[in-house]
């Protein structure tokens, strides 16, 4: 076949890319609740690899989740809402716990993984009074692992060896730490589904 | 300049915002993992040998047990763990105990496996004096047998400048962690400082020079416990002498060395490091030497740091009976004695008797040293010099530093450089 090699050359390269896109950028629903928005996804999968293996260690992550609201039309986005959530998984309940790091210091146990991480998006409240009801906005989640300077391997490594040469020259090549996204949008306020009575 | 009530408020208003506060959100971190609410029921090291780990960390980690679970706690001993053991990986992992609510804390050290063929580079000096002298070492680990294969081209310790290969073959438990076997083979050929064989050629009493020395030294260790090492071997060096024809002469002896070390820190956070040793090697007919000598080696070291502060006071003697080849006389006057002298011009044929004190304080990488020391043939008149000095040394054991030898003629600074461990 005349274009065969390229075809096979298209999907080597296009495939990887796009499944990576697809692991990275998620659908996100979003509900008016009075004079604030709420979002939930109910495929992210923040709590798998490494540090799920963490966790079950019985170590502590810190995810940082950040909520923007961007008018369709412009680039800045004109609310933005960033929390920090400390993950833990209870060895013995095998259920996660996670505490809310700000000044309230909110805490869940007891919770599956999927119900952990919906906890936290429930504790992110938007207030929509920075948007135009009628024009349309595009609302995007991210969220990444907060860096804890407690990396593993030989960073203070005492000898002028070869291997320490190599870590220190392949800690720039390292994979970045995971981020994850799910954007829903445009939408328009006034379009949105109302849950109810805002909680208290 | 007059600072008035009013600016000094003004300053504080100013300044005070921009101190480092941490905030209530930091300070609930340690109680946010689940954990917590469990006691810790025993903890474990794996991966690694025991002996390995110091008995501060061993203890530190020990001392888990009976209290409530911190990953905190647990990644702050992981990470000194990863400083002792920087070639291997440490991870930390809590498991369920084996009583209810209780749990159990491995340290888990996994040896990276591009380091079980590393090249090390261990002391690597430049001295303005002496010009650049390194080594440079290949060791491979196959389970508690380490083969190191090595380049050496250093001018710093003896009289002469070694250049050739070494070859290292060390049991590290032979049965026991507390037995351990070495071989060391090195073949070398020598280069001498003209003041060496001008000084030779007026004391006929020193042994020659050689061109060429091969050593072969076998030796076992004991460790009956952590801090104290107690080496007895052999020591088998071929030389080929130059004058006054070329022949191979050689000196057989039996060695015994007393190691002792030992670290502590106290709860107010003052640090103290004891370093002892105790060298003896005397070769004898009964090996079938041609030189028969004793050679006694002391030496002492004490630091004592708190904070970014360290003061350290250093002390080494030697004395030799008998009539020993240069490569076992005593001189002073390197990277590490008598920092600022150059050691032919304080002996240039070494000597049988030597005595040398040293005490540095830090501050953060900040150096100041003072050296006095003398190095001298019995029955000689004993001179004792002074130098002085001031440079940077780094936690990686890098050093730069610039030392003066007290004296009142003809003061050159001698400039060093390099690392060492």
């Amino acid at each position: 076949m005349k274009y065969g090699r390229h075809i096979i050359l298209l999907i080597l390269i296009a495939g990887p890319a796009s499944a990576r896109l697809g692991a990275q950028s998620q659908s996100l629903q979003v509900e008016r609740e009075g004079a604030t928005l709420r979002v939930s996804t109910p495929h992210f999968t923040l709590l798998e690899g490494k540090p799920l293996e963490q966790l079950h260690n019985g170590a502590s992550v810190t995810y940082v989740f950040e909520l923007t609201l961007t008018p369709q039309e412009e680039n800045a986005p004109v609310v933005r809402v960033k929390e920090r959530f400390i993950f833990s998984f209870d060895l013995w309940e095998e259920k996660f716990s996670v505490v809310q790091q700000d000044s309230a210091g909110r805490s869940a146990s007891q919770m599956t993984a999927a119900a952990a991480v919906a906890w936290c998006l429930d504790n992110m409240q938007v207030a929509t009074r920075s948007v135009t009801p009628d024009k349309p906005f595009v609302i995007k989640l991210e969220c990444w692992i907060a860096a804890d300077g407690s990396e593993s391997g030989s960073q203070n490594n005492s000898s002028l060896t070869l291997a320490g040469l190599v870590d220190v020259f392949s800690r720039k090549g390292r994979n970045p730490p995971p981020r994850w996204l799910a954007v829903a949008g445009p939408v328009r306020l006034t379009d949105l589904k109302t849950k109810g009575k805002p909680k208290t | 300049m007059r600072l008035g009530m009013k600016n000094i408020i003004l300053l504080t208003t100013l300044l005070v915002p921009l101190w480092p506060v941490r905030s209530l959100a930091d300070d609930q971190k340690p109680d946010a993992n689940v954990n917590s609410k469990y006691e810790v029921e025993s903890v474990e090291i794996t991966g690694v040998a025991q002996s390995k780990v110091s008995q501060a960390l061993r203890d530190d980690i020990q001392k888990l047990v009976g209290e409530k679970y911190s990953s905190e706690a647990a990644d702050v001993l992981a990470r000194r763990m990863r400083k002792e053991l920087p070639n291997y990986s440490i991870t930390v992992k809590a498991e369920k105990g084996d009583k209810p609510e209780r749990l159990k804390v491995v340290f888990e050290a996994e040896r990276n496996w591009w380091k079980r063929f590393d090249i090390k580079v261990p002391p690597v000096v430049y001295h303005s004096k002496e010009g650049l002298s390194g080594t440079l070492e290949l060791p491979i680990d196959i389970g508690p047998n380490v083969f190191t294969f090595g380049f050496v081209n250093t001018a710093d310790p003896l009289l002469e400048r070694n250049a050739g290969f070494r070859f290292r073959y060390e049991h590290k438990k032979v049965g026991t962690d507390r037995l351990q076997l070495r071989l060391d083979f090195d073949t070398t050929h020598q280069m001498w400082n003209p003041a060496t064989e001008a000084a030779l050629a007026q004391v006929p009493d020193v042994p020659g020079v050689y061109r060429s020395r091969q050593t072969f030294a076998p030796s076992m260790s004991v460790i009956p416990f952590r801090d104290l090492k107690l080496t007895v071997g052999t020591s088998f060096d071929r030389f080929e002498t130059q004058y006054p024809t070329t022949h191979t002469e050689t000196a057989y002896a039996g060695t015994a060395g007393i190691q002792y070390r030992h670290n502590w820190e106290s709860a107010d956070g003052v640090r103290q490091r004891i370093r002892a040793t105790y060298d003896l090697r005397t070769a004898t007919r009964t090996l079938d030497s041609d030189f028969v000598y004793t050679r006694h080696f002391w030496s002492a070291d004490y630091t004592l740091g708190r904070g970014r502060n360290q003061v350290g006071a250093h002390f080494q003697a030697g004395l030799e009976t008998g009539r020993a080849p240069l490569f076992d006389r005593y001189s002073l006057g390197n990277s590490y004695t008598l920092r600022g002298w150059n050691k032919f011009d304080v002996a240039p044929l070494g000597g049988d008797r030597m005595a040398h004190g040293s005490l540095d304080y830090r501050f953060r990488p900040f150096e100041v040293f003072y050296d006095v020391g003398a190095v001298w043939d019995t029955g000689q008149k004993t001179r004792a010099r002074h130098s002085l000095g001031f440079g940077l040394s780094f936690h990686n054991g890098g050093f730069v530093s610039l030392a003066f030898p007290v004296r009142l003629d003809h003061v050159a600074p001698v400039f060093m450089l390099g690392f060492r461990y």
